[in-house]
């Protein structure tokens, strides 16, 4: 965890001022902490004191802005965390949203869940990797069995339309070729598999958004890509090469196979995929990676500076790479 | 006695290693998120060597390979195409982070 930047105490007095706007002028604030600085969200950690209780919470705002941005705003993510909290999937509770007189930006506070997201540890405790599975899983289908219609406010996202059509859009409009890419995309379009009804996906399922604590998800998090996909979208980013941390013939997320994660989501009551169809989103995660990253680069010399931007600009030939590798059947 | 280049020593591959050494010397020393910050700028650095010391990427106007490729161009043809284009996708990445390649693809 990081201090603050400088605006450490300016962020910490109009936190303090929405806090108290909500639950009166003997609340406080304390232990602000930056979280992240995430792709496109600003995550902050603090505690509520108030009558003598102490709680920690959740503050999100947004950080990118810009047309080419293929995050949810984040009246939606709220919204969508209301609805698959009210569905009782594992998401952190929300609090509020920050309207126009907090002076804070567009952004929303949720309840704080325990545990760690940080792959690493994840991935090096192999003796809950069973149970973890069997869980995300579970969740998984949970959350693809809700009727889309409560989610029609997503049914305008590109992302919920064509998917080919919505990353070649995405390329186009951060203004550099990626042949490699290109070939990824055509290959998509040759084998596309048969259409699926539309479900609620995540969009952003993967190791590193999920809480865990002592083998038991307490959390999905980071719902700024939620939209309407086939069911098979959230598994194949879950087990996109880009996501196993290493650990690459544990195609699911490091902790298990692509079988083992496919059994996992039948038992469950999951539609019944083919691991053909999880390579094909496979395929299709690690151009999005590679978009994510092309974004980030973009963002970079646009204005939105850090290092990390800098290098992801550079590391979408990595993940070319990999699409290469994948395609020509080297990678499994 | 040589003067190779344009500048006095040290080259420029010089400059950027020694400015590159230092970082990953302090690093370590750094609060969690600038030793993070420290170790993307080591690798940036190192990455900027290996281009100023590499040779450059052939010409090749990607816009248009591109664009062909989306059109279905390229269907007849695909082997050579992605042949052609993994070559240069593995000269990238042997710039960016050559460990990243398999090992039949390394200092190639």
């Amino acid at each position: 965890m990081a201090p603050l930047p400088a605006t450490h105490s300016d962020f910490a007095d109009t936190l303090r001022a929405a806090v108290r706007r909500r639950w009166g002028n003997a609340a406080d604030v304390e232990n602000v902490e930056l979280a992240t600085l995430g792709g496109s969200n600003r995550t902050i950690l603090f505690d509520v004191v108030h009558a003598a209780q102490r709680a920690r919470f959740v503050s999100r705002e947004e950080t990118f802005e810009g047309a080419e941005k293929p995050f949810l705003a984040t009246d939606a993510q709220f919204r969508a965390m209301v609805l698959t909290h009210e569905h009782g999937l594992p998401v952190p509770k929300p609090v509020f949203e920050y309207d126009a007189e907090d002076r804070m930006g567009p952004g929303f506070v949720t309840e704080f869940a325990q545990g760690s997201a940080l792959p690493r540890r994840l991935i090096a405790d192999t003796s809950h990797h069973p149970a973890v599975l069997q869980q995300l899983a579970a969740s998984l289908a949970k959350l693809h069995a809700v009727d889309p219609r409560s989610f029609a406010f997503l049914s305008t996202l590109a992302e919920s339309g064509d998917p080919i059509a919505t990353m070649r859009a995405r390329i186009d409009s951060l203004g550099e070729a990626h042949p490699a890419l290109e070939l990824g995309l055509r290959w998509l379009e040759l084998h596309a598999p048969p259409p699926r009804p539309q479900v609620v996906v995540h969009g952003d399922f993967r190791i590193g958004n999920l809480m865990v604590a002592e083998g038991k998800l307490t959390a999905l998090l980071d719902w700024e890509c939620c939209h309407l996909a086939s069911p098979a979208e959230d598994l194949g980013w879950f087990c996109t090469r880009s996501w196993r941390f290493g650990r690459t013939s544990h195609h699911a997320g490091g902790i298990a196979t692509r079988a083992e994660l496919l059994d996992s989501y039948r038992n469950a009551g999951g539609a019944g995929i083919t691991e053909s169809e999880i390579r094909w989103w496979e395929i299709f995660g690690l151009i999005r990676w590679a978009m994510f990253n092309i974004l980030q680069g973009y963002g970079h010399v646009r204005g939105r500076r850090s290092p990390a931007y800098a290098a992801c600009g550079r590391n979408v030939a990595l993940m070319e790479y990999d699409l290469l590798m994948t395609l020509a059947g080297d990678y499994e | 006695m040589s003067n190779a280049g344009a500048h006095y020593r040290p080259s420029t591959a010089d400059l950027v290693h020694t400015v590159a050494d230092f970082l990953a010397e302090i690093g370590p020393k750094l609060e969690s998120g600038d030793r993070y910050t420290a170790l993307v700028c080591t690798h940036i650095l190192a990455m900027v060597e290996r281009e100023i010391v590499g040779d450059p990427l052939e010409p090749l106007d990607e816009v248009a390979l591109a664009a062909a490729i989306r059109a279905g161009h390229h269907d007849a043809d695909w082997h050579t195409t992605f042949d052609a284009i993994l070559k240069r996708t593995i000269s990238r990445v042997a710039l960016v982070k050559p460990d990243h390649l398999t090992v039949k693809h390394r200092n190639q």
